[in-house]
């Protein structure tokens, strides 16, 4: 479990950090990587997934929590919009989360992922 | 859940596996590059870190920051203060300038890189074909061509050169060095991306600034009542000198003038007039074109002498009524280089200098005079389709051709199109004739040096010389004070000598080098005048002199109504005493002279209809009159009655000026309330009734307790049984400030302000608009110079910065800030020192 999370850990990190440094598209790529590397474990894609959408929450939510004006400006925004300020938070959330998703899914099937009846034994630890 | 995530997760199939995940990748990758729809780029949107959001993540400035300027002379010290403005200390004032070029980049990047794109016709190429409308007047006018003939033009060893081409590169300085990360929120909102600032934009501003200041309807509108109801009609409908005057020269007079004229009846419609109006409709401004009154566009500007003020010193207050947007129009500032230069006030963001406020010994203020410096030419030319010559005395010219591409965001042809001109300027075709156009804005002018010039001036007189020498289009009435007690007034600008026996509200012929202007007015014939002995000078766009002087004609004298120019000449009277405090209250006076004048009238209507009807009239008109009779004339926004008012004049003049429907059924022209004014004295006059109802003969009486009843129930219908003191002006009458963009999220709307329609603080009528003082300034001249002032916004151009707004509180109570102004680093008290930026030079 602690291995799991450590996983995770790194690989939001690595969301986060690539997100910061080269921009938006680098969840794409990394995402891929993390599929080609880890095919072989279970629920690679959606790990991926989550891993993308929770570095984005934390670049959102940390500044805010820093006295940067986050939250208001969301809502300015989504009204220029003309968007509820959900939807736009919604929308933050899934396009990471999407895109993760099918990068690390062809990546994972590129490299042979996993198919249905593979023992859990025989995947990669998690 | 988990179940269906686990299947789809480990899909049986690796290669559908692969192609869902291929297209779904594909698909955000094109959402995220290129945006589906009206859905800007998605990558650039949502992006965390260097999306939309940064706006957020950048919202305050660095407390301390430093950047190096490859042209930078010397080191440069800014320091932000409490409100946002930068104090800028240099060594050189072209060091100077290249900050200023900084900070406003810094603040204002977006805004001056949209509007250099409008004023240039090149807006196709940030959003596409639907701006094609727009790029191909600005183009069509001449505009971009003029402006970069003009910086052709320019003395490359001249102070306004250097100074264009020192805060190009300060912006540009500024724009190398910004990461996309950084870039303001409607690039990425657009996805465009920032482009160098080129010298010319600067020209181009304040091309556009030109265009949109001195276009006014008058002119247009005479000729389209023309069309509908003859010349004779039109004229006194449209008369070029104003019937009530309390002019901007002084006279002597102690009190305004009303010199009314009886009303001809309506006569046969003059068809001719329809290709001058039209004309004149092709050259307005965005705003204009659109049904905005640019009357709207006007301004207050006085000063009071050292004898009249309670400080003993003269005082200065200005106020320009522009359209408003966020970011706003205005960006506050200050230049200090020792010894030699010391401004303080607002620039445009895009103008190397500062255009309105004071320096160690001079303040001034502007406001629009309104002159008419645009004329038409029917020219003959060699070809009725294609042509590539005119005939001008007896000779072909060859035209000069331009074809104007309009791209679109990827760089490919739109549209072209083919703009002719001849020496006059550009030409155009309509109603099968080919017209062209001579304006003075296309001509060639040194706005920059003017404002140099005047930033260094020691006096008023030499400040309105050092304008009146290269500052030429739009013509303003600039008025200046100093702080050895001199106030002095002049409209300023270049009034066009035309042939004898003219004046510019016909198309001349343009076969004939006879038509040309001859010149221009000599500075000693503009409207001005010096200490006077009233003690103070004011103006409120009204006319200049007083018509009974001789005078030539300078333009549509009545443009403007002069509601505020009586209100300010009433107050300034009434004060011999006045305070720096007394100068902010009357900016902000909600007081009517309009309302004073016209409400008495409504009144005696209902009265009359009550008469008549033997006390059996209706409850509204009972209602109505009573909620006038006891209002006090002040649009104060919780007043009941001023609704009342502006509906009922609204009415009257769709009651009144019926007879100016044209085919469509439409109202061809609107004369102004100072008309109806002249008509209320005129009850006997066939304009009273209404031709829409042949079997009745209305009476002015029955009109206007008409248009008071109507308002009154339209107003019930609305906003429901008034109270017992009306409706509150506040709830019906708001003002928007829209975001340059139009979004809503960064606009600020429905505002609740003070003033109305006339009074020295404008705001809009019922139904809300977006025009009102732009900035408010006072200033104190005494041994050291004291200013207050504020404007509707802020100094950021970030939607998310506590500084994009933040002065809109202040500027909807009428207070204003006391201005820090001190004339070297060390006098800047630390406290008050936000944030702080040195230049250096340096870098690539």
């Amino acid at each position: 479990m602690g291995r799991w999370f450590t996983r995770m850990g790194l690989l939001v990190f690595a969301f986060g950090l690539g997100t910061y440094a080269f921009g938006w598209w680098v969840v794409a790529a990394i995402a891929l990587a993390w599929g080609l590397v880890a095919a072989q474990a279970p629920r690679t894609p959606i790990r991926a997934a989550w891993a993308a959408l929770i570095a984005w929450a934390l670049l959102l939510v940390l500044p805010g929590l820093m006295r940067a004006p986050t939250f208001s400006f969301a809502t300015q925004l989504a009204h220029s919009m003309a968007v509820p300020t959900w939807a736009l938070w919604f929308a933050e959330l899934v396009f990471p989360f999407v895109m993760a998703w099918s990068a690390a899914a062809v990546g994972a099937a590129v490299n042979g992922g996993p198919l249905p009846g593979t023992s859990p034994a025989n995947r990669f630890p998690a | 859940m988990s179940q269906v995530r686990g299947n789809f997760d480990g899909m049986s199939n690796r290669p559908v596996r692969a192609i869902v995940g291929v297209i779904v990748l594909a698909g955000t990758g094109w959402a995220g590059f290129r945006g589906v729809g009206p859905v800007p780029p998605l990558g650039l949107l949502l992006d965390p870190a260097n999306g939309t959001w940064s706006a957020a993540l950048h919202a305050r400035l660095p407390r301390q920051a430093a950047a190096r300027m490859p042209a930078l002379g010397d080191s440069v010290d800014v320091r932000y203060d409490d409100r946002g403005v930068p104090h800028i200390f240099a060594a050189s004032e072209a060091d100077a300038y290249r900050a200023l070029g900084y900070v406003v980049a810094r603040d204002r990047l977006f805004q001056m890189d949209l509007m250099a794109h409008a004023a240039a016709g090149r807006l196709t190429e940030w959003v596409g074909p639907r701006a094609l409308p727009l790029d191909r007047q600005v183009r069509a006018l001449g505009l971009p061509r003029a402006a970069k003939q003009q910086l052709a033009a320019m003395d490359t060893t001249g102070m306004g050169w250097r100074m264009l081409q020192a805060f190009a590169q300060g912006v540009n300085a500024y724009v190398a060095n910004l990461p996309p990360a950084r870039w303001p929120v409607e690039y990425k909102l657009l996805g465009v991306k920032p482009s160098r600032w080129a010298p010319v934009n600067s020209l181009l501003l304040f091309g556009r600034m030109a265009w949109m200041l001195a276009y006014l309807p008058d002119e247009e509108a005479r000729q389209a009542a023309r069309a509908v109801v003859g010349k004779a009609a039109a004229e006194a409908l449209f008369p070029l000198d104003a019937p009530i005057v309390e002019p901007i020269q002084p006279t002597g007079a102690t009190g305004p003038q009303y010199r009314f004229v009886k009303l001809p009846p309506p006569g046969r419609p003059d068809t001719g007039a329809r290709r001058l109006a039209s004309l004149l409709r092709g050259i307005a401004p965005p705003g204009a074109r659109a049904g905005q009154d640019p009357r709207h566009l006007a301004s207050n500007n006085w000063a009071v002498a050292p004898a009249r003020s309670a400080t003993g010193h003269a005082l200065l207050a200005n106020d320009p009524h522009l359209g408003l947007t966020l970011p706003s129009i205005w960006y506050e500032a200050q230049l200090v280089v020792p010894g030699t230069l010391d401004v303080y006030g607002v620039t445009i963001p895009g103008a190397p200098g500062i255009v309105l406020g004071f320096n160690r010994d001079v303040a001034w203020g502007f406001t629009n005079t309104g002159a008419d410096v645009v004329d038409f030419y029917r020219e003959t030319v060699d070809d009725s389709t294609s042509p590539r010559r005119y005939r001008l005395d007896g000779a072909w010219k060859p035209l000069a051709i331009r074809v104007e591409a309009y791209r679109g965001a990827r760089g490919q042809v739109l549209r072209t199109d083919t703009i002719r001109y001849t020496h006059r300027g550009p030409l155009m075709h309509r109603f099968g004739m080919w017209v062209s156009m001579r304006w003075t804005a296309l001509e060639p002018s040194d706005d920059i040096r003017a404002f140099y010039d005047a930033s260094h001036a020691t006096s008023a007189a030499g400040f309105l010389d050092a304008m009146a020498g290269s500052f030429l289009v739009p013509a303003q009435n600039i008025v200046a004070a100093d702080r050895a007690g001199t106030i002095a007034i002049r409209s300023t600008g270049h009034f066009p000598l035309r042939p004898r026996g003219t004046d510019g509200l016909q198309i001349f012929d343009g076969s004939t080098s006879a038509s040309d202007w001859t010149g221009y007015w000599p500075v000693a014939r503009y409207p001005q005048s010096v200490n006077p002995a009233q003690g103070y000078l004011a103006s409120a766009n009204q006319q200049p002199v007083d018509p009974r002087q001789p005078f030539a004609y300078l333009g549509d004298e009545r443009a403007w109504d002069p509601w505020r120019a009586l209100v300010i000449n009433q107050l300034l009277r009434g004060h011999d005493s006045v305070t720096v405090d007394d100068m902010r209250q009357f900016q902000v006076n909600p007081l009517s002279v309009r309302a004073r004048l016209f409400v008495p009238h409504f009144v005696q209507a209902a009265a009359a209809a009550a008469a008549a009807a033997g006390g059996r009239d209706s409850v509204s008109v009972r209602a109505a009159a009573r909620l006038l009779a006891h209002w006090d004339d002040r649009y104060t926004r919780d007043n009941g009655a001023s609704a009342l008012f502006e509906l009922a004049m609204r009415n009257l003049r769709d009651g009144v000026w019926d007879e100016l429907a044209d085919s469509t059924g439409r109202r061809a022209a609107t004369p102004s309330d100072e008309i109806m004014l002249g008509l209320i004295l005129q009850p006997g006059s066939p304009w009273w009734d209404d031709r829409r109802t042949p079997a009745v003969v209305e009476t002015r009486d029955d009109v206007m307790r008409q248009a008071l009843v109507a308002a009154y129930d339209s107003l019930q219908a609305r906003y429901g049984r008034p109270g017992a003191a009306g409706w509150p002006w506040g709830a019906v009458a708001t003002v928007d400030i829209p975001h340059l963009l139009g979004l809503t999220g960064f606009s600020r709307d429905g505002l609740v302000t003070d003033g109305g329609n006339g009074t020295l603080n404008p705001a809009p009528a019922p139904g809300g608009g977006s025009h009102g003082p732009s900035w408010r300034l006072v200033v104190d001249l005494g041994p050291t110079i004291r200013a207050w002032d504020t404007y509707p916004g802020g100094q950021s151009g970030n939607p998310a910065s506590p500084r994009y707004a933040d002065r809109i509180p202040q500027w909807l109570a009428g207070q204003l800030s006391p201005v820090l102004a001190p004339d070297s680093l060390a006098g800047l008290p630390a406290a008050r020192v936000m944030a702080s930026l040195t230049l250096r030079p340096g870098g690539n």
